[in-house]
């Protein structure tokens, strides 16, 4: 198969990176479509040698068996004339040996031509099994041309987006930064730790501790005069009549201006 | 297993697996996307052409002459603790040479497989990168 090693053989070149003048640029766009169809090609013919080599069984088998058959007669007429004999019947025997004769011609008249039909059938056989081999390993072959193809063509654009890279633009700098970063989070929350350790104004907090028990004792005084005043209601009074112009939240100081 | 033709993915099929799984993922070009760990800023890009995806992580950018047979040596040896990617270098112009790391999958038609496939080529550069650092750590300014 001259050329399935000359298709894979240029191939095997382009996917290498090597420029190839012998392939053209179309083929070189339709490299995949091309690796593919070089295998669907193979699949063809694997098809036809596979209907010449069912054709050839059949002729095969159908001669062989009218061989066999003429073979089956001989044997047939000898032992007829063997009981022909037996019983005294010359005659009849001789009968018998002249078919068996015919037969032997028939049967040596297509010897020949069943042994080609076997060498033949045999042959296609053969070949179906090395196709069937050969396509196998172009389909793997292909494959892996196609795949290291896009390999090299991923590569490419790699280098060419590498071409404009900048110094920065890279990960040993993503990690400096970023442990950089981590640096400075770090120090800020050391420092917090530090003033919050160091900072502290004994007085200030001393200050603070009177403002929370101040605010329970005006809470307990707020409370035994609430007590007070429930044990002691105050009188009730008539609603006040309110003038024009008056109004229940003017005279309670509300309003929400400057809020 | 003859040659059909499958369902190629599509850079959006793995875009959005990426952003699924808390990548910043961005289409750089018609077939690039740039894959951002968010929180190192670490980022790198995956190409897909065909069924293959390439994935580069650019660790840094040198001038030519860093590289050295010292290095290339560091970078080559087989117990330098990078297993899951490998080292490339790109000419980055201007007399200097990106250093980056390389990995690739060949995807099928995006099943679990692939998505797993996927996600572990991202996750070895970014573990290779860290191990890159420390073995390049005398390029480091």
């Amino acid at each position: 198969m001259p050329f399935l090693s000359d298709i894979f053989g240029r191939m095997g070149r382009v996917a290498r990176g090597s420029a190839n003048q012998g392939v053209d640029a179309l083929e070189d766009a339709h490299f995949e479509s091309t690796v593919r169809q070089t295998v669907a090609d193979m699949r063809t013919e694997l098809n036809k040698v596979i209907n010449a080599s069912a054709m050839a069984m059949s002729n095969y088998n159908r001669l062989d068996a009218e061989y066999q058959k003429y073979l089956r007669q001989s044997q047939e007429w000898k032992d007829r004339a063997s009981l022909a004999l037996d019983a005294g019947k010359e005659d009849l025997a001789r009968q018998a040996l002249a078919r068996k004769s015919e037969c032997d011609q028939q049967s040596a008249s297509m010897q020949q031509g069943v042994e080609a039909a076997h060498a033949t059938s045999e042959k296609l056989k053969a070949q179906v099994t090395e196709l069937k081999r050969k396509i196998d390993e172009g389909e793997r072959t292909a494959t892996t041309l196609v795949a290291r193809k896009n390999a090299a063509e991923a590569q490419r654009k790699v280098a060419e987006a590498m071409s404009g890279v900048g110094s920065a633009d890279n990960a040993f700098s993503a990690l400096k930064r970023f442990e950089d970063t981590v640096s400075k989070e770090e120090a800020t929350a050391q420092a917090y730790d530090q003033i919050a350790a160091t900072g502290k104004d004994e007085n200030l907090e001393a200050q603070f501790a009177a403002l929370g028990s101040h605010s329970v004792d005006s809470e307990l005084a707020a409370l035994k005069a609430e007590r007070l005043q429930k044990a002691n209601p105050a009188p009730t009074f008539p609603p006040k009549s309110l003038g024009p112009g008056e109004s229940i939240a003017t005279e309670a100081g509300g309003g929400k201006a400057g809020a | 297993m003859p040659m059909t033709a499958i369902h190629t993915p599509t850079l959006g099929q793995i875009h959005a697996l990426l952003a699924e799984r808390g990548f910043d993922v961005s289409e750089s070009g018609p077939d690039t996307l740039k894959i951002t760990e968010v929180h190192s800023g670490v980022s790198l890009q995956a190409v897909l052409q065909g069924e293959i995806l390439f994935f580069s992580l650019t660790c840094t950018v040198v001038a030519e002459e860093a590289i050295t047979p010292g290095l290339l040596a560091q970078m080559l040896a087989a117990d330098n603790g990078i297993h899951t990617s490998h080292f490339q270098l790109y000419d980055a112009g201007e007399g200097k040479v990106a250093i980056t790391l390389a990995n690739f999958c060949k995807l099928q038609e995006m099943g679990p497989d692939d998505e797993d496939d996927i996600l572990s080529c991202v996750h070895f550069l970014l573990v290779d990168v860290m191990t890159a650092r420390h073995l390049l750590g005398s390029l480091e300014s």
